[in-house]
């Protein structure tokens, strides 16, 4: 990898192609600049919006302006109301309110697209059905998608897959492009931008037990950070109780469980048989919240009370053959999920329990932004998951989709100001930056001895899962913060990539992303650690009752340090 | 020590830097009932041999971007359950970048290309 590298210039560099990068780069098209999107997978095959199985959230009364089954009492305050609920009041609220009262617009540019809404779910938080989706359960995601990306295909916009992007340029203080590595040749390119959007998702595979894709690595918040943009709410990591675990080929799944779980009169059972939930949450049982769903599972599975493999039991083989045959014609017919066979894979709810435990959903954290979509660094801008403020401490079903499409179009917009406010500035390259992504390069492909970054990878995730989890205490936390900087200075340094050929060098891949990860999680575990009492997702069992001023906590680098400070919340005016 | 049930298999792989055209690399993994063949290529990439390449996004059966053959038939890797003796290859041999990695053939190899594709009018983008 020696050499001069290669320059391509553009006006604006989208990182993340899915739902929000997608939205931002039509956005910054038809505000008249060159786009260029990378995306380190592909288009419509990667990314955590395609597996959004659920919907798009929308206040009651625009689904019926824009032809769905609405309701006309509702209106984009009470659902900015509701989302300050679920977020427990810590919500960014100029950004709750911007998502609330944009999400109309923002359907109805999906429309406009070929997005064929077909109807609207009612879900827990909403007072309203809210849930805006697409035919069948899981199509919603990869409907938008397609509406989106064939929009962008119809566009002068360069599209780079299997791009990368390893470490933020900046001239002068301006964020001004970006050092990626091509996978397909293995060669760093330089993209020069006037101005950089990060869309890259959230951090669910941090996690060991996750509904997310393999590439929601946080690499977004990790850049950011480095090059000196403030996090913010990094302690609010969502989980999903309904998550198999076992067996192992249908590790991550949610659609299939969800229904079992929720549908039916299921029974949530430890290793003794003993329905547990009777201590959490005697009167809604298996049917309570999701958060309480999921801290009185890893309560039982961290005690030792779980599964074989982790997790703890689901059963329905107490209800007659007859029912549960009536019910899986209903909704499984066959017992098939898309293009998995239950059977197949072991599965026989009439007489095995599912393995079940908590898995990473969402990330409320994320780089803080300003309602332009703007971070704090200059020439950087945000949106979706990637960005921290709209949900506050949880988030609401379906608000995840439409803070896609609201700020991805946000930023978009105010991004491509910004670049062509900058139209007529050259950009100088800090060769220095690109010497040193190369030597990081250089020293993990030595051929010594050294650690696997698929194995550290591994430990990462528990570590995240089992202490930074579902369930926190001062000593996990301490202990996990502990390992985490032990591992940035004697891990990071010892990686060493067995593959020989540049060409897709996935392990590569594996390696950068690692320590995205490692930095991403000691973000999460420093607010976890600072925030004692339990609020939203952030649940500890030490938790300390606070009366003082809530506060939002924000880490940002100092040299080689990650330094937290707060921020009062705003008060909640309409 | 305890004689655990393994499960072996092969992959056809595929470097442009090495000589020969390719290889079937063969793997021996243990057996989990309900097992893919995602899990199986998981196990002998983080276990084995950290060079072997193929794709892998949801996991779940939506993006397909690990369609692959086993046996000769086109499947899923993540919703397909593993066999043993089972022989996996790339979906087509003609345009395959390594291992199991397969992209279309308009899609650019090196950066050049990238550039050289950008510089010309009409460009014919992937």
């Amino acid at each position: 990898m020696q050499g001069n590298t290669k320059i391509l210039s553009t006006d604006v560099l989208v990182i993340g192609s899915e739902g929000a990068g997608a939205r931002a780069a039509l956005e910054a098209t038809e505000c008249g600049c060159h786009v260029t999107l990378i995306t380190k997978a592909r288009l419509g095959k990667s990314g955590a919006t395609q597996c959004a199985p659920g919907d798009f959230a929308l206040n009651s009364n625009s689904a019926l302006k824009l032809g769905m089954d609405g309701d006309e009492r509702d209106s984009w305050e009470l659902h900015f109301e509701d989302t300050l609920e679920g977020g427990k009041r810590l919500n960014d609220v100029a950004m709750a309110r911007i998502m609330t009262e944009g999400a109309e617009d923002a359907m109805a540019y999906l429309m406009e697209l070929g997005v064929p809404w077909s109807r609207l779910g009612f879900y827990p938080g909403h007072r309203y059905p809210r849930g805006a989706m697409v035919g069948t359960v899981g199509k919603t995601g990869t409907s938008l998608l397609q509406g989106l990306h064939k929009a962008v295909k119809r566009r002068k916009i360069t599209v780079l897959e299997d791009t990368f992007a390893i470490e933020l340029l900046t001239d002068k203080g301006i964020v001004s492009g970006c050092i990626v590595l091509y996978v397909p040749s293995g060669e760093l390119l330089i993209i020069q931008a006037k101005v950089v959007i990060l869309a890259t998702g959230g951090g669910s595979r941090i996690y060991w037990l996750t509904s997310g894709p393999e590439e929601v690595t946080g690499d977004g918040m990790a850049m950011a950070f480095r090059a000196g943009a403030e996090l913010i709410d990094m302690e609010f990591v969502q989980f999903s109780p309904y998550t198999m675990i076992w067996p192992q080929g249908l590790r991550g799944h949610q659609s299939f469980v969800y229904e079992y779980f929720c549908v039916l009169n299921s029974w949530l059972m430890n290793c003794y048989g003993d329905r547990f939930m009777s201590k959490w949450d005697s009167e809604r049982m298996e049917h309570s919240t999701r958060d309480t769903l999921s801290i009185a599972m890893m309560s039982e599975i961290l005690a030792g009370n779980g599964s074989e493999h982790d997790g703890v039991y689901l059963s329905v083989t107490h209800l007659p053959k007859n029912l549960l045959e009536h019910f899986a014609e209903d909704y499984f017919p066959g017992l098939q999920v898309g293009s998995f066979h239950l059977r197949e894979f072991g599965v026989d709810p009439q007489h095995v329990a599912f393995e079940v435990a908590p898995g990473a959903h969402f990330f409320m954290g994320g780089v803080r932004v300003d309602t332009n979509c703007a971070t704090t660094l200059p020439g950087l801008y945000a949106c979706g998951e990637v960005s921290g403020g709209a949900h506050g401490a949880n988030r609401l079903s379906g608000n995840a989709l439409t803070e896609t499409q609201v700020f991805g179009a946000i930023a978009g917009c105010k991004a491509a100001e910004f670049a062509l406010n900058r139209a007529n500035t050259t950009i100088e390259i800090d060769q220095n930056q690109v010497d040193s992504v190369r030597e990081r390069i250089r020293l993990m492909s030595g051929s010594d001895e050294g650690l696997c970054p698929f194995v550290l990878r591994e430990q990462l995730q528990q570590l995240a899962w089992r202490q930074v989890g579902v369930i926190r205490d001062q000593k996990g936390l301490e202990n996990a913060l502990s390992t985490l900087k032990d591992w940035e200075t004697s891990a990071l340094p010892r990686i060493r990539i067995k593959t020989k050929t540049n060409v897709f060098n996935v392990e590569l891949v594996k390696a950068l992303e690692f320590e995205n990860m490692l930095q991403v999680l000691k973000a999460i575990t420093i607010s976890a650690l600072s925030r004692s009492e339990s609020c939203g997702a952030h649940y500890r069992t030490d938790s300390i009752p606070d009366s003082s001023v809530p506060v939002r906590y924000v880490i940002q680098r100092n040299e080689q340090r990650m330094e937290l400070s707060s921020v009062t919340v705003e008060a909640d005016i309409v | 020590m305890n004689k655990q049930k393994t499960l072996a298999f092969q992959v056809r792989r595929y470097s442009p830097c090495s000589p020969e055209e390719f290889t079937f690399a063969k793997f021996e993994v243990p057996y989990q009932v309900g097992m893919s063949v995602m899990d199986a290529l998981r196990y002998a990439q983080e276990n084995l041999d950290s060079s072997l390449a193929f794709d892998c996004s949801c996991r779940i059966g939506i993006c397909k971007a690990c369609a692959l053959r086993m046996d000769g038939e086109v499947v899923m890797a993540c919703s397909t359950v593993a066999r043993d003796g089972m022989r996996l290859e790339p979906i087509n041999t003609t345009n395959v970048c390594r291992d199991l990695i397969v992209r279309a053939r308009t899609h650019h190899a090196t950066v050049s290309e990238i550039l050289s594709s950008l510089s010309t009018p009409s460009e014919g983008r992937n």
